[in-house]
């Protein structure tokens, strides 16, 4: 199941809110959902301060709606493994491959930038790649 | 549930408290609160992290704010962060800048 939300600052509570709420239907242990909490805070933040920065006005149409700043997420459980859910984070902005991503010198540290490396680390598993003018990112994380 | 205070303690010293989650909405809010406090008297500030239960880059930055962007010779430390929040620290490298204690 998806869901398309506006990738705009005041709407990260709603959309944390929403995938958290997903990790606790699939009574995922508090640990793993804080340390998703952590990581969909980050990707999500730099989608809304960087994706769109080009195009901040453009429409998007998905599903036969028209979007403005586009943000899509699904969370999938692996029928196979009943712990480990798939979170999949979809944008129409521009390229960016967080895994290419160098955010660790401390000067950065001091200036911001740094969420990334922090999302990255913390994550069981991030997948990306580039697809029909998307990004596409996959955070993989299994209850304890 | 996120709850913060801010409280003087007496020798110049301003303790801020985090309960709950430290991410990016709740930064924002201690950021606001912190922007605009007196901190004529103020050179040390301890951040007590022992009740946040997770912390997103977005509080680290409160933390840098605090340090380097409300006056030059501004002390800060770091208290209690355990679990998650200590693991995000540490990944961060902030313990090279910043005393946790």
């Amino acid at each position: 199941m998806s869901r398309i939300f506006t990738a705009e600052l005041s709407e990260l509570k709603k959309i944390i809110l929403y995938i958290v709420k997903e990790l606790e239907s699939l009574r995922f242990d508090n640990e793993t959902v804080n340390t998703t909490h952590v990581i969909c805070d980050e990707i999500i933040t730099n989608v809304i301060k960087n994706a769109y920065i080009e195009k901040p006005t453009d429409e998007y149409l998905i599903k036969g709606c028209l979007y403005k700043r586009p943000l899509q997420i699904s969370c999938n459980k692996k029928k196979s493994d009943s712990n480990r859910v798939s979170i999949i984070f979809t944008d129409w902005g521009s390229a960016f491959d967080p895994l290419k991503y160098e955010g660790d010198s401390r000067d950065q540290l001091r200036h911001g930038g740094y969420g990334i490396h922090i999302a990255v680390n913390l994550a069981e598993c991030i997948k990306y790649k580039r697809e029909n003018s998307k990004n596409i990112l996959t955070v993989y994380m299994s209850s304890k | 549930m996120f709850n913060y205070s801010f409280e003087e303690k007496g020798d110049n010293t301003l303790e801020i408290s985090i309960e709950g989650g430290f991410d990016t909405d709740s930064a924002n809010k201690v950021m606001t609160d912190l922007q605009s406090y007196d901190c004529k008297e103020i050179n040390f500030i301890v951040f007590d992290l022992s009740k946040a239960s997770f912390m997103a880059s977005s509080g680290l930055r409160v933390i840098f704010y605090a340090e380097t962007r409300i006056k030059d010779d501004m002390k800060v430390e770091i208290r209690g962060a355990q679990g998650l929040v200590a693991k995000v620290l540490k990944m961060s490298g902030v313990d090279k800048l910043i005393k946790i204690v």
